[in-house]
């Protein structure tokens, strides 16, 4: 005869208490955490490119070479936006300027005869025949 | 009647359109002749080499350009239009150079981003397999490098601007700082 014992759980209710998928629960939650992790990955890894950054990075290999002839651009404080507008002030700010001025203007950059067909040696006819 | 008559000129129309299209694209390929192509394909390693070259030093020019444009605005432009309109001074002249300043550095960026695009497209190319499609990405890369040669000349036009106003307008400035003082 069955007695009811209340210390010993019905199937169902041992499954509800102790899902099947609970011994698996570690292999789980490393498998999550690595989905959860390339998906962040991605999203910055979008954002990364999409935004413009990557353009900016010199801190790949491939850029070794040029790292060195970046101009650090923290010591340039810049000009106050508070303060009086007197002569000294002004002078102040022009010779800031002035300096700002040489160094973005000077050189003439990005011309596109770099990229001229003659330059790359794919033009239709060797310029040393003509 | 009607029905046989309009699909007659749609097949009409459509093969048409597709026949144009076909002579439109065969009149491009045979723009380049055999011997551009295979002198394309003999250069093609050098090209590669100047390509990789020029796109590495962009981007130095590009960090150090751009920080150099990035400085003027925020750290002399708008603190001065800050400073004029602190001190009740009329700087209208110099906030509308600094806004098309700000907004033509705006353009730098995102076209220069598609240069980069572009150029980083044109080094996976292979040059060897496909001379035509490499010659054509290149004169994408060059338009593409124009614009940012514009962008780059409206900018220095810009601060020039602002200097020959602020040198322009400096006596009134330095005559109402004195009046204020009084």
């Amino acid at each position: 005869m069955d007695q009811h014992n209340p210390h010993i759980l019905s199937d169902a209710a041992e499954d509800a208490a102790h899902p099947k998928w609970a011994k698996y629960r570690f292999i789980v939650l490393i498998v999550s955490s690595i989905a959860i992790a390339l998906i962040l990955v991605g999203v910055s890894l979008a954002l990364y490119t999409s935004s413009g950054t990557a353009q900016l990075d010199l801190s790949r290999p491939d850029y070794q070479a040029v790292r060195d002839q970046i101009k650090p651009d923290d010591d340039f404080k810049g000009f106050s936006a508070s303060g009086s507008t007197n002569a000294t002030e002004l002078d102040k700010f022009k010779a800031l300027y002035d300096a700002r001025l040489k160094d973005a203007t000077t050189v003439e950059v990005f011309t596109s005869d770099v990229l001229s067909d003659q330059a790359l040696g794919i033009d239709e006819q060797p310029t040393a025949t003509q | 009647m009607k029905k046989i008559l309009v699909v007659t000129i749609s097949v009409v129309t459509i093969s048409a359109l597709f026949a144009a299209s076909v002579v439109s694209a065969q009149q491009q390929s045979t723009q380049m002749t055999d011997a551009h192509m295979q002198r394309i394909q003999q250069n093609c390693s050098e090209a590669i080499g100047s390509l990789q070259q020029i796109h590495t030093n962009d981007r130095l020019v590009r960090v150090n350009r751009g920080q150099a444009y990035d400085s003027m605005s925020t750290k002399l432009m708008a603190p001065m239009n800050s400073r004029l309109a602190l001190n009740k001074l009329d700087g209208s002249s110099l906030v509308k150079i600094t806004a098309s300043y700000d907004q033509e550095l705006a353009s730098f960026r995102v076209n220069y981003k598609k240069y980069d695009d572009q150029m980083s497209s044109v080094l996976q190319m292979d040059c060897r397999r496909q001379p035509v499609a490499f010659y054509d990405a290149v004169a994408k890369a060059r338009a593409s490098r124009e614009l940012v040669h514009q962008n780059t000349l409206t900018l220095n036009r810009s601060i020039i601007d602002y200097e020959a106003e602020f040198v322009s307008s400096r006596s009134k400035f330095e005559q109402s700082s004195t009046g204020g003082s009084q």
